[in-house]
């Protein structure tokens, strides 16, 4: 048995962890975006899932390079995909994909602004805003909002996947700062990241407080600025706002339209693996789901979310539940407990794919092989599993 | 917590009730004539106006210790502008005006007090605040203040505090799902969001100013920790985010309030002096002060366009710059909190001027020729050491002259007897600073006791304020500890208490108060 004094020195001897360095979400092709894999996390969330079974529709609200608004296209060649991004040139990579491709079903909507119908009377089975809340000004946030909340078919299912706030709240001041210095360069464009990052490195080796002497920020900066590619820098840190908001502060916004949070897209971020026996029980104890959140993040310094909302959330009994998991259709080998945390551990791992509500087309592996073929980097389109591996 | 008509603002317990010296005309002038600009003009009534007023008690020092000046605060919380108006009533102060009325309310009706304002003040509000409710405050200044008019905002930046902005999220939806009353809730939330960190949460560590902050959350006042953190809208803000919007209201960055602001070395480290010094975007500039010394608070003066004076003019305002003691002791080889750390002055040459300060005022031309080959730029660089370390403050010229002796007193009694309610003032109005000076419980219930005619006697004001303590079921506090003991609590109050009585003969007499 120790003594006090025995426990003290042992608590003072306990390591520091290292720093979580943030990182932002890869800009490619992501799986979790699918409306097939919403599907399988709203239902694995125990809500009930939209219905995939007859040709659909979703948008993409922050569709980026364009590769996941492409890769649904081409598996669900009578879907109609609608795609957007505030970023011009997000816009224009989409369109040359799509064109690429031959996707006759892509719309993307290239005209400046966000019209307020998404480019049609018709309502979206799914939307994902993806990347836009945490960048864009308060005005076009709400006009995204707006736009989300009234054309959103009841029972459809919305993906926001954002930067939050515990994972980049300290980042923030630095990254305004390297903006700053970007938006004035009057030098040779090409030598912008280089200018930044001497100036940063000045600060850094003047010992400025804030960079010196916060852990994360220090380590960040090695990592993921001095360390990183300088394009990167320039797409992730330059280009745009930082912005970074909490969940709480998203359920907020959605919460007058009827939408109700389902759970995280990434399926293992509800389960608390990573997290010790004492913050566990803390977030079980939670006095509300939004403190429950709050606390997930902080418990690991969850950098970035991607959150599954339900128009009109509509909670499964466990008999209904049973019966949707029972047909959801699986790719691969996987336990028989299809609500079991291996199997959220093999679907998040990859190991594993919900296969397709909607059958697929004839012509829809025809289609997903050009569009591999047109995307540059070595992702494989699957018409089966409706998504990409 | 909040309600419907709060906007996110905390409205279930009452903001507590500081005394703000930094918003008194006369700081503010300093803090321009440092920055090369144009003190506030004493040619007419000065129309001085406190946006988010709260409780009312700065604005109230103003109208008290500048009766000449026009004092008008705005609040949306019919609580604080009620406490507000008792307390000028109280103190019988006849030119100060409460208006309940929102931001919003402000902005839009022209005919809500004065329509040309010579200084506009928002102290505790911009961090807390809707951004639709910042563009709303930012109007109110566009809209009211008078070309050459002076605004001073004052808000939390995010190189001292962005770190808690998280833990203030968490702390707030733990007050909401707990329901009762914000500063009851404050404190459970408080103790449930600091095991995190014990628990080994990997949000932690953090910055060490939020560290600090952290730690304290149980210790601090509920009712000020609730409107610190309980709010919709706490968020820390950069220095360009405010420039910015102020610039497009055709207010330019003056300086800051802070007396240290223009001493160039007190706010980077050797090594990025030249860094700074070199960068001449002014916006730039501030931004990387912040990040060298993670700045947590900004009290920003902006002027409704820049004054452009002669060389002769700067000088001429400079030489009239004065300060009056404040009857701090000076002790040889203690040191100076500066944003870069302690910093040791040297005694040679402040102790001298120190001790005239008990005597005496000093103006900059007198700390100029107090050694030879003395700039007037060193000479600033002094007074701005000694109004940083709280030895002088600004002084008001020709506060004698007024009503300003007899406004005061009003107040300072009012403090005073609310102190003798159970009330927790610790601030003494002091006209010839036109603000207050800092003041402790003793003290203030030594001055009453003196006014109110007890004898001018050790023993019998010693026994006076223990009855008072005892009454109030209050404890001596000395070096933070808790003195339980009666003797050596007597001791205590009696060490206080001569204190109390050489201050009343002295620096007392000198601010204006007795």
């Amino acid at each position: 048995v120790q003594g006090e004094a025995e426990v003290e020195a042992a608590i003072e001897e306990v390591e520091p962890l290292p720093p979580v360095v943030p990182h932002p979400d890869p800009r490619g092709f992501r799986r979790e975006l699918t409306p097939t894999w919403l599907h399988a996390a709203t239902l694995l969330g125990g809500h009930r899932p939209p219905d995939l079974s007859r040709p659909f529709r979703a948008a993409y609200l922050g569709c980026g390079n364009g590769q996941t608004p492409a890769v649904v296209a081409a598996v669900h060649p009578e879907c109609e995909i609608w795609a957007w991004d505030f970023r011009l040139n997000q816009v224009e990579a989409t369109r040359r994909l799509r064109d690429a491709a031959e996707l006759d079903n892509l719309v993307v909507h290239e005209r400046r602004g966000l019209p307020a119908d998404l480019g049609s009377d018709r309502l979206c089975d799914v939307i994902v805003v993806a990347g836009v809340l945490d960048v864009v000004n308060d005005d076009l946030r709400a006009q995204v909002i707006e736009a989300v909340g009234s054309n959103l078919r009841p029972g459809g299912v919305l993906c926001v996947t954002y930067r939050t706030t515990v994972g980049w709240v300290e980042i923030a001041p630095v990254q305004r700062l390297m903006r700053y210095v970007a938006q004035r360069d009057t030098g040779d464009p090409e030598g912008v990241v280089d200018r930044v990052l001497d100036l940063l490195a000045d600060l850094q080796e003047g010992g400025a407080g804030y960079i010196v002497h916060r852990p994360v920020v220090a380590a960040w900066l090695a990592e993921e600025v001095f360390g990183g590619d300088p394009a990167a820098v320039m797409t992730e840190y330059l280009a745009d706002d930082m912005r970074p908001i909490s969940h709480a502060q998203l359920v907020e916004w959605l919460d007058p339209f009827g939408l109700a949070y389902v759970g995280s897209a990434r399926l293992t971020d509800d389960l608390d693996l990573d997290v010790n026996d004492e913050l566990k029980e803390m977030i079980d104890a939670a006095p509300s789901p939004l403190v429950r959140e709050a606390y997930r993040d902080i418990a690991v310094r969850r950098a970035t979310r991607a959150d599954v909302f339900r128009l009109g959330g509509e909670r499964l009994s466990s008999i209904q539940s049973n019966e949707y998991l029972s047909a959801l259709k699986l790719s691969g080998e996987h336990p028989p407990d299809r609500d079991s945390i291996g199997l959220r551990v093999l679907l998040d791992a990859g190991a594993i794919d919900p296969m397709s509500v909607l059958p697929h087309a004839p012509n829809a592996q025809v289609r997903a092989d050009r569009l591999s073929a047109a995307i540059s980097e070595s992702i494989v389109v699957a018409a089966d599993i409706g998504s990409a591996r | 917590m909040t309600a419907d008509w709060s906007d996110g603002y905390v409205v279930d317990v009452p903001y507590i009730e500081p005394l703000t010296p930094e918003l008194c005309p006369a700081r503010l002038s300093m803090a321009a004539v440092l920055h090369n600009q144009p003190p506030i003009p004493d040619s007419h009534t000065i129309q001085w106006i406190d946006v988010g007023s709260g409780s009312g008690l700065s604005a109230c020092m103003v109208a008290a210790a500048n009766p000449r000046i026009s004092v008008w605060g705005f609040d949306f919380n019919p609580t604080h502008v009620e406490r507000a108006r008792e307390i000028a009533n109280g103190a019988a102060l006849d030119n100060c005006t409460f208006v309940e009325a929102s931001f919003a309310a402000v902005a839009s009706d022209r005919d809500l007090g004065p329509s040309d304002a010579d200084v506009i003040v928002v102290h505790g509000v911009h961090s807390w605040v809707s951004p639709v409710n910042q563009r709303q405050i930012t109007e109110i200044i566009r809209q009211r203040l008078r070309p050459g008019g002076l605004a001073y905002v004052m808000y939390e930046t995010a190189t001292g505090w962005s770190s808690m902005v998280p833990i203030a999220e968490a702390l707030r939806l733990h007050a909401i799902a707990d329901g009762r009353r914000s500063d009851h809730a404050f404190e459970e939330a408080a103790r449930d969001v600091l095991r995190l960190a014990e628990a080994r949460a990997r949000y932690f560590p953090i910055g060490d100013p939020e560290s600090l902050q952290f730690q304290l959350l149980t210790e601090r006042n509920s009712s000020y920790a609730a409107h610190e953190y309980l709010g919709s809208h706490f968020r820390p803000v950069m220095f360009d985010e405010l420039a910015t919007i102020m610039d497009s209201k055709a207010c330019v960055y003056a300086g800051s309030v802070d007396a240290s602001d223009h001493i160039a070395g007190v706010w980077s480290p050797p090594e990025l002096t030249d860094l700074l010094a070199h960068t001449t975007d002014l916006l730039l500039r501030q931004m990387l002060q912040d990040l060298v010394v993670q700045r947590q608070l900004r009290q920003d003066l902006y002027r409704r366009g820049l004054a452009a004076p002669t060389p002769d003019a700067q000088r001429k305002w400079m030489r009239h710059l004065a300060v009056v003691g404040l009857g701090k002791e000076y002790v040889d080889g203690s040191a100076l909190t500066l944003p870069i750390g302690q910093v040791r002055v040297d005694d040679e040459f402040y102790r001298p001027l120190v001790d005239r300060l008990t005597e005496t005022t000093l103006s900059l031309a007198d700390i100029e020729a107090e050694r030879s080959g003395m700039t007037l730029g060193d000479a600033a660089t002094a007074l701005g050491f000694l109004v940083e370390a709280g030895f002088a403050a600004p002084l008001v010229n020709g506060w004698e002259t007024g009503s300003a002796v007899s406004s005061a007193r009003r107040l300072n009694e009012l403090l005073i007897a609310e102190n003798l309610r159970g009330g927790d003032h610790r601030a003494l109005v002091a006209p010839a600073t036109g603000a207050a000076i800092e003041s402790e419980y003793v003290e203030m219930l030594t001055l009453g006791a003196l006014w109110s005619g007890t004898p001018d006697d050790v023993g019998a004001i010693t026994s006076h304020v223990l009855e008072q303590l005892t009454r109030q079921e209050r404890l001596v506090r000395e070096n933070g500890v808790l003195i339980e003991n009666v003797e050596e609590a007597r001791i205590v109050v009696e060490r206080r208490v001569r204190r109390a009585l050489d201050r009343a003969q002295g620096a007392f007499v000198q601010l204006g108060i007795c």
